[in-house]
Order: structure tokens, then sequence, then C-alpha cells
């Protein structure tokens, strides 16, 4: 895991701030930013080891047969290890206190309270790829409370520290949000891409400028799954089926009874291309998927 | 092919009330927010389901018991099915979480009383008794059951699989919960007979319906159940403790007066030896073979001895995950194989024989999937 070889953020802490935020390769001492040699928290290791607290997958092979029948994993402990370094005692103490306060759990609750997904903050770090730098995120919450951070004598001006989070959604996710507006909504095939390895559920957003159909369908031809909405009394508007909410509304206004058949949750997107037809489209304009790449 | 994230996948929608209390406009989906969620059916009896929320769901508060319905859909590689319908019935509400309680539209029978005196001289129990008594429940002013269609309604038959069994002439009912009744009519209907009487009221998105069946059962290989195989676990009494096989009773003698009149089983005696009892003829439904009332009770006698040298063979199976799908080309009240290797006794059978399953129960949590309980016992002979 190379996130120690770039920067991260959790809340107002940037970790690895002396890497320029480029991806570029930190051996190299042109892309080392001198400002903040002597102020920084480094990031030495970042172990984001699954554990496993619902993991059943041994019991129910022994109880229900020789295969596993779902692949799930529990709550992801992230574990943080790195030196916080300061350019006087004063300022090392204050950048402890600061730490304090970004892992505080009361802070946090306060802070992630509009988020999305709520109560939840993302922890924004990246790794290392064949493919280029990919800039992946947790949404995670406080694990131990506060940081422990080794305050001692003759310390100079570096502290070690050892901080948590938890995510109890253990997928890592894409931190750009990735938005693609079908091209085809008279049945040809579109293509959205999800360019992580996990099944991930997108926001679909649909905008009508008049009454639409009785039958609009959107069907994932890749995940086999597709849902159908009665759109001929509406009017005009975006709506928005939330796949990870399991919700359906138009301006925050509650549409679900619009359903004709589908079930929401099934409407996520497979690892890879999806093919996703669209028919019945009357008076609608576009029909544009937002989702993250979700990554085991 | 389809892909799916879990074997077994449940749905469950929250519909508006619609007209005439019946199930509305969906609302809400909890699939994605519900911890866990049970149900559970039974033959002629109330179902009931139940889920929980984390407090502090935005959908928690916009749940409304006796008037929001739920409705639990299945899917699975098989199929999709909706295996539950109900109304919310009631929330536990504590710090951590919210459980919610639900009863199905049967169990709402225990919520609809009959009259008062209302008598049913020899009357059919079919289109008689429990046709009328339903029209009753639907006229029942701002009922909670008056969406459900009324369907089919069949009278129960006698031995002779033709004469309708009726009531005697001074039967009625006195101010009783509707489900209470329904069932011991059912029972009634099918006394002293192979026959399987059944009332449901159907699980259906869009017309829940009302139907009394004279005699719905079947035998079927839909799935069959082994252990070893694939039962993970199971609970077996075969009920040995209930069996007597030489029955008294005092009869009526065709010249007037009574007499001790007993009947024995020479099969089972020779095999557990004689287990007396004495027995009152509670009823004479079913029986339409003679005119003459003692041989009448003579004749429910044999019949009891039937019953009471049977096995009653409670099972509960607890089948492999995926291993059964609930309702999906048979009903409760059909008959399934059963085979259980003798404790002990390798390559020997405990148990082979068709049972049949009166009763149907599941969990699921999305981490852990889900588990099947079937409830069963020995089918009538």
């Amino acid at each position: 895991m190379s996130a120690h070889r770039h920067q991260a953020t959790w809340r107002s802490l940037i970790f690895n701030r002396r890497y320029l935020d480029v991806g570029a390769d930190p051996d190299d001492v042109a892309n080392i930013d001198s400002a903040y040699t002597h102020s920084d928290y480094t990031l030495d290791s970042f172990d984001p080891t699954p554990l496993s607290m619902a993991d059943l997958r041994e019991a129910r092979q022994f109880l229900e047969g020789a295969e596993p029948n779902q692949a799930f994993e529990g709550v992801r402990l992230l574990g943080l290890r790195g030196r916080i370094v300061a350019s006087t005692h004063a300022d090392l103490e204050d950048k402890t206190w600061a730490m304090y306060e970004a892992f505080s759990p009361a802070a946090c609750r306060m802070a992630f309270v509009a988020n999305d997904p709520p109560h939840v903050g993302p922890f924004d770090f990246k790794r290392d790829s064949v493919a280029g730098t990919l800039a992946l995120r947790f949404y995670a919450r406080p694990g131990i409370g506060r940081p422990v951070v080794f305050g001692r004598r003759q310390e100079g001006n570096v502290r070690p520290y050892v901080a948590r989070l938890i995510a109890y959604d253990p997928k890592a996710y894409a931190v750009a949000e990735l938005s693609t507006a079908l091209g085809n909504l008279a049945g040809g095939a579109n293509t959205v891409s999800n360019p992580g390895n996990l099944p991930t559920d997108p926001k679909i957003e649909i905008v009508l400028s008049a009454a639409g159909h009785a039958t609009f369908t959107i069907a994932n031809q890749t995940t086999g799954h597709t849902i159908v909405f009665d759109l001929d009394a509406e009017t005009a508007g975006t709506f928005t089926l939330d796949v990870g909410r399991a919700t359906f509304a138009k301006a925050g206004v509650n549409k679900l009874a619009l359903r004709v058949s589908g079930y929401p949750v099934n409407q996520f997107l497979a690892a890879g291309d999806n093919t996703i037809v669209v028919t019945n489209a009357t008076s609608v304009t576009s029909v544009t998927f937002k989702r993250r790449a979700a990554y085991a | 092919m389809t892909i799916r994230r879990r074997q077994v996948q449940y749905h469950a929608f929250i519909h508006s009330p619609g007209a005439n209390g019946g199930p509305g406009q969906l609302r809400l989906d909890l699939t994605p927010d519900m911890l866990y969620c049970t149900w559970q059916r039974s033959m002629n009896l109330g179902g009931a389901a139940s889920f929980t929320l984390v407090r502090g769901s935005s959908k928690v508060a916009d749940i409304a018991p006796h008037r929001d319905h739920l409705f639990l859909y299945r899917e699975s590689p098989a199929d999709t099915r909706l295996v539950w319908q109900g109304k919310v019935g009631s929330r536990n509400i504590a710090a951590g979480d919210v459980v919610f309680r639900c009863l199905d539209y049967t169990s709402y029978l225990q919520r609809s009383r009959t009259g008062w005196k209302t008598l049913y001289p020899t009357k059919k129990i079919g289109t008689e008794i429990i046709s009328p008594e339903w029209a009753l429940v639907l006229a029942t002013a701002d009922g909670p059951l008056n969406f459900v269609t009324a369907g089919t309604i069949e009278d129960p038959l006698a031995v002779d699989d033709v004469t309708p069994i009726t009531t005697n002439a001074r039967f009625g009912m006195m101010a009783f919960e509707r489900l209470f009744v329904f069932f011991a009519l059912a029972e009634m209907g099918m006394a002293n007979t192979t026959n399987n009487v059944v009332f449901e009221i159907t699980v259906d998105p869009t017309t829940p319906t009302f139907n009394l069946w004279k005699n719905r059962s079947v035998d079927r290989s839909t799935f069959a159940l082994y252990f070893p195989g694939n039962l993970r676990a199971f609970n077996y009494d075969p009920g040995e403790l209930d069996v007597t096989n030489d029955l008294a009773s005092v009869i009526k003698k065709a010249a007037g007066g009574s007499e001790l009149y007993s009947v024995d089983d020479a099969a089972s005696i020779a095999l557990y030896r004689r287990l007396q009892a004495a027995v009152t003829i509670q009823t004479l439904m079913g029986l339409d073979t003679s005119a003459i009332e003692s041989d009448q009770q003579k004749a429910a006698l044999a019949r009891l001895l039937r019953d009471s040298i049977r096995l009653p063979r409670l099972f509960i199976a607890l089948p492999r995950y995926g291993e059964v799908d609930p309702f999906n080309g048979w009903n409760l009240g059909d008959n399934f194989p059963v085979v259980i290797e003798k404790a002990g006794a390798p390559d020997t059978d405990e148990l082979a024989q068709y049972l049949r399953c009166i009763s149907i129960a599941a969990a699921w949590t999305p981490e852990a999937g889900e588990q099947l309980q079937l409830f069963m016992r020995a089918k009538e002979t």
C-alpha cells in the first residue's frame, strides 16, 4: 500500500505535505516542497487491513455447503503511523492538539452531520498504479478516539503518532465522482463504466421536460436488472434514483410510488463497463449516471 | 445472466394505505436500511414479520402502525416472489434502533368480531357459515380487511367426499374473534376425514383474496429434505408418548341407553404393547356412513383410533441456504419427502415419508443471508 508516498487528508490535516500533490515520484528530490520539510504530519505507513467482524464465510461453508454464497467483509480498520514534524516546540504542541481535534469523535460528529454519506468523513489518499496514480478515499470515523502521540524528553521537534480510523463501509472509493450522460435514449446501447473492482451504487438523474411515458425503462444489460417507472402523469423536473438508499425523488419529494417494476437496490453498476439501455423515454431530455468507482 | 449481490436478496417495501385501508402507493424501500427482517406464515393461523431500522434512519418516523402495509419480496436465482404481506403492527423504540412488528392480513381476523348469539343451525361450513361471516367482515364499517376480495369458498366434505359437512341444530356463535372461529370451523371441516381444509388471504400485491378450500394438499417433489444431505439442522419428535391403541368411549345404544364401546389396533399393540385410553367423542363431523347415531359414534371411535396410533411426527427442518424457495410451486399444507438417517445406525432410515408443511419462518440479514425453518407434521391418513 503506497499511501505513504503521497499526500493524504483527514479533515483539516494534510499528511505528507512535503510531497507535491501531483502524484509524482517522491523519491525525486525535485518533487519535495521544502516549505513543509520541517512542518508536516508524515504518514510513514498506512494499513487498511479489513477487520472481519461479520465475516461468516467459513462458517457458511461448513453449515451451508461447499461454496461460499457471498463474498462480504466487515468493517475496515485504517491504521495510520507517522511523525509530527514541527519548526518549533510550540508548533509541535499546536500540531499535536490539532491532531487531537481532527480525530475527536465529538468534533467529527458535528463536522460530518451534513456530509453525504452522513456521519462519516473522507480519508483521502493516493496509491501508485501502472495506469497512473489513483486518488481514493475511505468514508470513516475515528477509531480509538484520539491518536496516540508520543511526547517525550529530548524529542526535539518530532513526535511519533499512531492514529486509527474505522470505515464501516469497507470499500475504497474514487475521490472523483464520475458523471455520464447517456447519449442514446431511444433504445440503443450506452456504456457506463465503473473503473473499480467492486459493484457501486450510482445516483441516476432523469430530467423530464413534460409528461413522460407510463413505462419508462432503464435496463442494465450487464447485470440483467431493469427498473420501470410510470412518468405518464408527471411534470417537468429532475428525478433522482439513489440506488444506495433505495429512494426515488423529485426535488426532495418522494416519488417511489411511480415504480412499476424492478428494485432500486438492484440497479448497481458492476465492475467494468455496463451496457445501459433506456426505452420509452418520452419527454426525457437526459439520463445521467453519477457514481464513484469502488475498490475492494 | 443476472449478476447478483446475494444469492437471496430481500426487498422490503412500505405502501401507504389506499382504498378501504388496503395497500396503496409504494412509499418507502427499506432494503438498504433494514438491519434484519423475519417473517412467518402458518396454515389457518395468523402470520407475523419484523424488521429493524437504526433509530437515526430518516425512514423511521415515516412509518405508521396499523396504517402502512409491508411487502416482503424475496429474490433468488429461482424466482422473485412476494412472500409476505401485511400491516405494520407496532414499534419497539430503543436508544439504538427501532423494531417494527407486523401482522399479516389473516392476523387481523383477530380484530374482527362475530355477532352475539348468531345461530347457524344445520348449516354447511363453507357456503352457509364462513361465507356469510366473511361478508360481515367486509360489511364492517371501517373494518381492517375491507379491501380484501371475496374469492372461492368451498364446502368441506364428509368421508364419502360428496356430502357437505353440516353443523348440528344448536350451532351458533357468541361474539368470538373470527380468526378463532375460522380456525375452529376449518378443524371441524376436516374432522374424521383425510381432507386438509385451508382458509387463507392470498399474498397478492393488488388483490389479496379470501378463500376457503375444502381440501388443499398435494404430495410434491418440489424439494425433498434429507439428513445428512440438504438439511443443516433439524428437530424431530416422533411423538411416541401420544400413542394409544386401545380406545373406549360411552356411546348410545341403538335400542336406547348407553354402553362402553372399545376398539383397538393389533399391529400397534404388537409394537408398543396395549396402551389404553378412555376418550370422549367430541364431534361426528365428517361422518356420513350411517343414519344411526350409535353407528356414527362407533365410526367416530374407529376414526379416533386411526389418529391415536399414528405418530404425530413433529418435524422442524432447517434447510441449507438456497435449498427451498418459499411458495415457488407449492403452498402451505402440501407434503414433501423427508428422509432422516437413524442415529447410531448408518444407512438405516429413522424417517422416510411425506410430511405436511404447516408453517414456514425465515430470517434474513444482508451479511449472513437467509435462514429458513419449515414446520411439518404427519399428514392425515
